[in-house]
Formats: structure tokens, sequence, C-alpha cells
């Protein structure tokens, strides 16, 4: 059983986290909320996401579990007017979704979930540093590294006490400190990863830039990146592996 | 199974070139197999995921797998282009960008060949938009979760050329040695003597009919190509070399079940479970075709009559028409229409499948005859050309029908009420033939024939034959059985001589010695009409070339010019190129798409060389055609056409 009531902004805020990283999700109807972790093709980037039932204007489900392809739900919850609502239930006969937004009532050929990768264990991470920022800051940092380079590393200067990203390209390079004073914390440690700037721009995306993230960090470590979405009653984390630093 | 061991077992196989010892590596490797395997693995060491009748085009180009590569590794693209160009395979490149990874992955699993199996199978679902990000995404996956070893053979088998010079007759042999042999468990002390250097370009001919081979033991196989040279065999035939581990009579079994099936998961897992009598009793099956039964060229008429048969009385003689092989399946009202290639060509045909609801009587029955497509003004033929068209169409199908109708020429009967007539004598055949449809004129119809008396009376017949517009006669053994794919001297063919082709100069490169001032060696393309096809990047990298990057996909080649020129020919030719060359790559100058070429050749074999599939053999000059420009040249359906009749 599966019958909930959700914005449509909320839904498409969520939605729009994992399909960043794949075409297809199996969607996890708990009782708490609706789940997903999925991870990208290339075994990259993970995404793990929480939508708790309070984030629902009403929220019925026993655990069941649905196959959906997410640019078509996406396509649909996009028609909705800002601030509509989506009513979406499940027909277990059919194993449709029947979702109404609106007056427009549309019926959803679901993907059977065994065809759609098994979720991962989350790696176990131990990672020396977080650090707590600003989405714009993320923001900034992407976008101006995508300016000059294919690959971005984040870093941690201990003594310093600051965060650090430097993108290096053929001929312009970029490079962007924030100190405590600009961060909204930091536990210092040793940190320092190179990343695909196609997944941490893609992830970006998804951040709100009004809120607040935390990233952690490792050396030569893949990097963990937590935010909420949904006014608090939901919550995204971003996992993604590093790149091999050329000597 | 792990994929780790599959991959052993195909290192194993490209690092010999003993065919006994692949045969005796493959003939372990399906002994050693559980039930669930087996099937997979008689058609993985093939580099194909589908038995052969119901081969699904996986649509993967090199370019996408290359984008997949990018993907699972983090390395650049121009690095893998690289790679790509210096080794000419793409798997090579696979391999050493995973070797060489710039991405670290969250997880990793091991590869089962199960998983890479089904994966690459389920790439034929993909549809519509978003099913190339799709199938990128896929092999993206199993690349990323692959060691460097197993990334070279999951970038081949997704190309579908595995190189490593296994082809259908040694699948054949090694699966009567492991399962239809078991006496003899030392196979591998045969004496390898055998020198098959020539497998890396033969393991994609797919439906290669010209498997050199007489392991049959029958008697009448005829060797096609003996010579050193590279012979047209897609592999060396392990059975040649009087090897006791596997016996003709297994290798026989093996073989006639393969050709009536289309289906070595099926024979092997037949031969394992059954024996022999199992594959005995493999039979035709209404609506998976079988191989069709070859002709063999005859030097001339009277040559081709008198080596067809013993005696005269024994001959028929048949007009040969130039159009679509094809095979019809009828079940009631249920028709299924097959080419020679095995594809299921049934709803380009409409108004050949009315044609065969309404003029045959028989309940069931499998057909073989040519559908041939004529003028409906003139009533004459019209060349294969125009014809394959129809095959070609997916839409106003019936529009084309009736601006093209095609009539068919029923000239065989393979199966009649559930009975198969394959081991019954042509004569007997043509009875049940005869006697199961009502001819019908313009569209199904027995192919002209008449009895061969005397000399002059065939040589009045093929005369009209060609007056008519068709292509020359077939010459036939009334007591022969039906010979499934394979050509083995019971139907000859006589017709004038070999069709010349205009293909385009696409690249240049000087020659070397006394002519090292003209551009000797030439690039020769046909025009691809092939259609649909909208990212046609797997033509593979030709190495002898000094590789290439993306030719132009408008005119995949067919192959290398050296010779049939004369001195003042060359000079001609050389002073017009160079005035067309363009970029340079190593040795070979790119040249800008204009002048065309008449080119003879000796034969048409299946290439992974170039990008059009196939390759001439001894192409030789014949002269500059002013009048044609380069879309007028040949196009890769009438290579694709020749090389299926020679």
């Amino acid at each position: 059983m599966f019958n909930a009531i959700v914005s449509a902004d909320t839904l498409r805020t969520a939605l729009d986290s994992v399909s960043v990283l794949v075409e297809e999700c199996r969607l996890h109807c708990n009782e708490e909320g609706l789940a997903v972790r999925a991870v990208d093709p290339a075994n990259v980037g993970m995404v793990d996401l929480t939508l708790d039932a309070a984030a629902f204007e009403s929220y019925e489900a026993d655990g069941g579990v649905i196959g959906v392809n997410l640019s078509r739900l996406e396509d649909i919850a996009g028609m909705a007017d800002s601030g509509g609502l989506v009513h979406m239930e499940l027909d277990e006969e059919t194993r449709k979704l029947h979702l109404s937004l609106d007056g427009l009532e549309y019926t959803l050929a679901l993907i059977d979930p065994d065809s759609i990768r098994q979720e991962p264990d989350i790696p176990d991470l131990d990672l020396p540093a977080r650090v707590v920022i600003e989405g714009r800051d993320i923001d900034r940092a992407v976008t101006a590294a995508d300016m000059v380079s294919d690959h971005i590393a984040l870093g941690v200067r201990e003594d310093d006490g600051l965060f650090y990203v430097e993108a290096e390209g053929d001929t312009d390079d970029v490079h962007l400190e924030l100190d405590e004073e600009d961060l909204i914390d930091l536990q210092a440690g040793p940190a320092r990863s190179l990343f695909s700037l196609d997944y941490l721009k893609d992830m970006n995306r998804a951040i709100p830039t009004n809120g607040e993230v935390a990233v952690d960090l490792g050396e030569e470590f893949p990097l963990k990146m937590h935010f909420e979405v949904a006014e608090g009653e939901g919550s995204v984390t971003y996992m993604l592996a590093p790149r091999i630093q050329s000597s | 199974m792990e994929y780790a061991a599959l991959v052993d077992v195909y290192e194993h196989l490209g690092g010999t070139q003993s065919t006994l010892e692949k045969r005796d590596v493959l003939a372990d490797a399906f002994a050693a197999a559980d039930d669930e395997h087996l099937p997979l693995l008689v058609t993985l060491v093939r580099g194909h995921l589908f038995a052969a009748w119901r081969r699904e085009d996986l649509d993967v180009s090199s370019s996408l797998t290359k984008r997949a590569i990018v993907k699972a590794t983090g390395v650049e693209e121009s690095a893998i282009d690289d790679r790509w160009r210096e080794t000419g395979d793409l798997g090579d490149a696979a391999a050493w960008a995973t070797e060489n990874e710039a991405q670290r992955t969250l997880f990793s699993t091991d590869l089962t060949v199960r998983d890479v199996y089904d994966t690459l199978r389920e790439l034929t679902t993909y549809e519509g938009d978003g099913s190339q990000r799709r199938r990128i995404d896929a092999i993206a996956r199993l690349l990323s979760d692959a060691t460097p070893e197993e990334a070279r053979y999951v970038t081949r088998t997704a190309l579908g050329h595995l190189r490593i010079g296994v082809g259908d007759g040694l699948v054949r042999d090694a699966i009567a040695m492991a399962f239809l042999d078991g006496s003899d468990e030392d196979g591998s002390g045969g004496d390898a003597d055998d020198s098959d250097t020539t497998g890396d370009d033969r393991d994609d001919g797919e439906f290669d009919d010209s498997d050199g081979s007489d392991g049959s033991g029958s008697g009448v196989g005829t060797d096609v190509g003996t010579g050193a040279d590279t012979d047209d065999a897609d592999d060396a035939d392990a059975t040649g070399a009087s090897d006791e581990a596997v016996s003709d009579e297994a290798i026989g079994a093996v073989e006639r079940a393969f050709q009536v099936t289309n289906d070595y998961p099926l024979v092997a897992r037949t031969a394992e479970n059954e024996g022999l009598d199992g594959l005995a009793e493999l039979g035709i099956s209404l609506f998976r075709p079988v191989r069709v039964m070859l002709a063999e060229k005859a030097e001339g008429l009277d040559d081709g009559i008198e080596s067809v048969a013993e005696t005269r009385e024994s001959v028929l003689s048949e007009y040969k028409y130039d159009g679509v092989r094809i095979q019809i399946h009828k079940r009631g009202e249920e028709v299924r229409i097959f080419t020679r290639r095995l594809e299921d060509v049934t709803d380009a045909f409409p108004d050949i499948v009315s044609a065969v609801r309404e003029n045959v009587h028989a309940e069931t029955c499998v057909l073989d005859g040519e559908a041939v497509g004529y003028d409906p003004e003139t009533g004459r033929p019209v060349t294969f050309q125009r014809f394959s068209q129809r095959i070609k169409r997916k839409y106003d199908i019936e529009e084309l029908a009736e601006e093209i109708p095609a009539v068919v020429y029923l000239f065989d009967a393979l199966a009649l009420e559930g009975d198969s007539l394959l081991d019954d004598p042509l004569r007997e055949r043509l009875g049940a033939l005869e006697g199961l449809f009502d001819p019908s004129e313009g569209t199904l119809e027995r192919a002209h024939n008449e009895w061969v008396s005397d000399p002059e009376g065939t040589r009045e017949f093929y005369e009209a034959s060609l007056e008519a517009g068709h292509e020359g006669v077939m010459l036939k053994n009334l007591d022969a059985p039906y010979q499934p794919g394979r050509r083995v001297g019971y139907v000859m063919k006589a017709k004038p001589t070999m069709e010349t082709l205009d293909l385009l100069v696409t690249r240049a490169q000087y020659s070397e010695g006394r002519r090292s001032d003209f551009l000797g060696r030439l690039f020769l393309a046909c025009i691809d009409d092939t259609g649909s096809e909208v990212d046609t990047g797997d033509a593979e990298h030709d190495t002898e070339g000094g590789g290439k990057d993306e030719s132009d996909e408008r005119f995949p080649e067919v192959g290398r010019l050296a010779t049939g020129y004369t001195d003042d020919e060359l000079r001609e030719l050389t002073d017009r190129l160079e005035g067309l060359l363009t970029e340079r790559r190593g040795q070979v100058f790119d040249v800008a798409p204009e002048v065309v070429l008449e080119i003879e050749y000796e034969e048409i074999q299946p290439s992974t060389k170039y990008g059009s599939g196939y390759a001439l053999r001894f192409p030789r000059f014949l002269g500059v055609r002013e009048d044609l420009s380069p879309t007028d040249v040949d196009p890769l359906s009438r290579v694709e056409h020749l090389y299926d009749e020679q």
C-alpha cells in the first residue's frame, strides 16, 4: 500500500537529488517515509535520500518497494503549479502509480524493482575532517572550477584552520580559501582529495543554495556531503569516490 | 561462474595459433560448464549473445563504447583514442584505461559470466529516448567492476568481435570433443601443425557460409581455400589434421544439428544430455530458420552440368533470379519469412505473406525460394539494389509493395505437414513442392526450370534466362538431399563473369620502392545506404594503415588498392589526388571525396578491418570513372549482396 499527498516542489527537490546519478531507482515506501539509495553505473557516486512522512500532507505506506523511471516522474511533477499538490496512489493490482495533480490524472507504469540495481551498502568511512559550509559557497567553488578544469581538489589546511578548493587548468587556475569565519563549522583534520567535476556539478544542482552542507573529507578518500531538504523533513547524503591524483 | 574464469579461456584461445589447442581449450571449458553456463559459453566464445537464428543487434558502436570506458575509468577520451589508434583495438584500449584508471570507485564487485551476458543482452531491449545513455551506463557499470583483462573482453563482446580466432567450426569440433567422444581424454597431444594466422579477421563471420570444412565425413565436402593465403574459412579446421580425438561422425552430427537449428546452445545441451541420438533427432522446426543450401560456382555451363551430377539425367536446370533468397515457414494462417541471413523480414513483405496464405494449401510447410522485385509496368525484374529497399523499409510498406511488387519463385520444400524433407532427394522434394501450392502468376510461381537433355537445349535455356533479365542458371542434382548451410556441389550456378565495383578513394598513401613518388595505395569505399544507424562508429581501426580516426561515416571502406595501374595511369591519378589531400595521419592522407574508380577483385570477404565489414580480396584498378560522382559509387548493400552471392 502506498497513498500519499505531497507538495510538487518537495517531490521535485527530492527526486532531483537522485536523478543526477541514476535514471531509474527503487523507491522504498516505508511506514516512516520514503527512502532511496542508489549508486551511479560507474560506482563513483552514491545517494541516500530519506523523506519523512512529516514532509507529506498525508502519507500511508507499509514497506513496499516500487521501481520508477525518475525523469518520467519528474516530468509529471513538473506539470503541477508551484505550490500545487501531487497525489500518488499505488494500484496493487496493475502495479501502476496513479498520480493526480490540479485535476490532471496520470497513470505511470512502474518498473520491476528486481530489474533495477540493488542498493549498495554504505561504505564505512572514517573521515577525519568535517566542513560545514553554505550551499552557495559550494556552488561558487564548483562553478569557478568548472571554468578551468574537469576536476577539483578539496582539502583542509589544519594549521591555518581553513578549507580550500583548487582547480588547475591548462592555462588558468582557480583557488578558493574559506577560513573559520567564512564557514559555519570546521573540524580540521588531514584531508585532500581530487574529484570529478562531472559528478560534483550534478550533485551541486541538488544542493539548496540557502542551506548548509556538511562535507566530510579525507586524504585520497571519498567525500560525503550531507544536507537537508523539505524544511528539515528530508535528508540527502552523497558519497563521491575520488579521482586518482596523477603524480 | 566468475567472468575472470571465462577471460582466462579467452586469453588462452587468443594466445595460441594452433586450432587443435584452441579446440581442446574450448572442449575443456564446455565440459566443465554446468547446465546453466554451457549455453552461455557456446555463444560467448564466438563473441555472440544470442543463438544465430535469433541474433539481435546490440546497437553498440565503438564511439558509444568509448564513452562508457571514459565514464567507468575517468581516463580522458583523447588518451583512449591514442591507445586505440596504437593497438587498433578498442578492447586493448579499454584494458589500458582500466589499468590506468583516473577514477576510484566506491565499491567493486566481481563480474560473473551471467551478469555480463544478461547485461549485454538487455541492451537490445532499450528503446527510444535515453536508450543511448542507458546503453553507455550499462557497459560502464560492467567496465567499472572489471579488471583490465575483463574490460578487454567486455568491450570486444559488446562490439561483437572477440579477436581470439574462434569460428563456428571450432565450436562445433569442441562440442563434439567435449560430449561425444568420451573415450579419448587426452586430446591435447595432437600435433598442432596447422597455421591459422587469420583468426583475428575471421571471428566475425557469423553467417560465414564458406566454412571450409568437410568434417562431416560425407565425402562431398569441398574445401574452398586450402591455399596458404587468407583462406575463406572462419577458422582452420581442426579435423584437417588427422587427429583422433574427435571422430568425423561426432563432428558431422554436431554440424548437421547446427545447420538445421542455428542454435549452438541447443546443440551443445543436446549433445551433452542426449548424445548422438539426440542430435540426430534435432530437426527442422517451424518458425526457426534453417541455413539454406548454397550453390557452388561453375566455371561455365558445361562444367556445371558435368560436375553437379554423374549423369545428365540427374540434372535439373533452373533460372537464377537476382533477388532475395527467402525461406517461408507456414502453419495455417501464420506465415513468417526469413532471409538467408536468418533475419525475420515478414513485416516487409505483406504481399508475399498473403500470396502464401492464398496459394499454399499445405497446412504446415517450409519453403525455399527467391523473391524478386519487378516493374509493374514492364513486368521486367528490377535490380537487386532497387528491390532491397523493400527489406529496409519500415514505413509505408504497402505503398512500396505496390511500386515494386515481389514475385516469389519457389524451388524447394524442406518440410511438409510435420515431416522433414531434408534427407529426401530433390526429385521427391520437388514433387512435394509442386503438389502443395497453386502457382499464381506475378506473386507465387515455381522457378522456371527444365530437365537438362542435350547441351544445346541447356545453352538456349541459359540464354533465355539472361534475355529475360535474370542472372543465369542453377544446375541441381535431382538425387541429392538438402544440405543446410553448405556449399556441397549438389547445386551449381552458372552466370556471366564477376561484376566490378565503382568505389570512392577516401585515403591515400605513397607507394614504396620504385613507385614511391606515386600515391599507389588507395583506400576504397562504398556508400552507406543501410540507413537507420545514427552512429556508425563501429569501424574497427585499421592498424595496417597506420591507424585512423573516424573515417567519413557515409563512405565505409571496403579495402585497399595497390595494383592494376600502369605507370602512366598511376602518374595521372597521383597528380589528381595530390590536389585533394587533406589531413595527414601517419603515412596516410585523407582524400577529399571526389575520385571514383572501377575495381575488379577476386572475392569479397568479411572483415573487421574496414568500416563496411567487408574486404575485397586482390582488388585491381580498371579505370577512373569520370562520369560518376561520389554519391554514385556502389552502395554497401550491393557489396553485401555480392558477398552473399559468391
